[in-house]
């Protein structure tokens, strides 16, 4: 666009269309550092892999363990070294996140949290014939958190930013 | 119709990048902004040091560890800026259409 002169409205709607997409850019790099998700991956193993290990009195002291490491990951990202050591470049804000979508987010995730903690605490009741059936769930789900954590976490982000507002509309505009 | 009203400042593109990726932000790592916006590292300095100067940015420096790092924000001119230039933008992208539509 020049200095001296109005841009024409296809320079304008394509340089509204940047602007939009570098606030996309935003949300998209503002993710952590792998092996954050690897850490929890393994917290999640341990968390209910426990009891087929160390007998059911570890359960407890796995449990408030996971808590404090949770309780930590918040605290940190709260500030711009804490998320510095997690890995995270941006801090993201809260008002450019569509709030319907994150409260439906955070719903989704307090219902993986309590379904968590049935199992492992069922889990630590009932016995299954499959023998260590809780390693195997932890497994899986570490897994899960590993491999597809950085993924879901950075598609969540871009969405959350989409949702909450619209590309701007015009000649050239994006559809 | 009335003229838009663009901001000097932003009329540069490498200005407008950076704060256009500041927006979505609380603040941003210096290397991320400059990685994203595809600059050198001296020309990031200079635009920023000139966003800084008219009070469109605040930078932070500290340490990580014993590693230095550099923190860049958009301070609430420099959003204010942003919406009067996107707003002007926006303007011409609706006047073209209202004009297309008569």
């Amino acid at each position: 666009m020049s200095a001296h002169q109005n841009p024409t409205p296809e320079e304008a709607a394509r340089t509204l269309r940047d602007v939009e997409q570098r606030r996309i850019q935003a949300a998209e790099g503002s993710g952590g550092a792998r092996w954050v998700y690897v850490v929890l991956g393994l917290a999640a193993f341990l968390l209910l892999a426990a009891p087929d290990w160390v007998g059911d009195d570890a359960q407890a002291w796995v449990s408030i363990g996971y808590a404090v490491l949770a309780v930590a990951y918040v605290v940190l990202l709260r500030t711009r070294r804490g998320s510095a050591l997690l890995g995270h470049r941006t801090g993201l804000r809260k008002d450019e996140l569509d709030g319907a979508f994150m409260r439906r987010r955070r719903l989704t995730l307090l219902a993986v949290v309590a379904i968590g903690l049935v199992v492992s605490v069922l889990g630590a009741r009932v016995s299954l014939d499959l023998p260590y059936w809780r390693s195997g769930v932890g497994a899986l789900l570490g897994a899960v958190v590993i491999f597809l954590g950085p993924a879901w976490d950075r598609a969540v982000r871009t969405r959350a930013v989409r949702g909450g507002r619209t590309v701007t509309e015009g000649p050239g505009a994006a559809r | 119709m009335p003229r838009a009203e663009f901001d000097s400042v932003l009329l540069d593109s490498t200005r407008l990048t950076i704060v256009s990726l500041l927006a979505g932000t609380r603040w941003a790592e210096w290397s991320w902004v400059r990685e994203t916006a595809e600059v050198s590292a001296s020309a990031l300095s200079k635009q920023i040091s000139t966003l800084e100067r008219h009070g469109y940015v605040d930078v932070k420096k500290g340490y990580v560890g014993k590693r230095p790092r550099t923190w860049v924000a958009l301070s609430a001119a420099g959003r204010a800026a942003l919406e009067k230039h996107a707003a002007a933008l926006q303007q011409i992208v609706d006047s073209s259409r209202r004009a297309t539509e008569q």
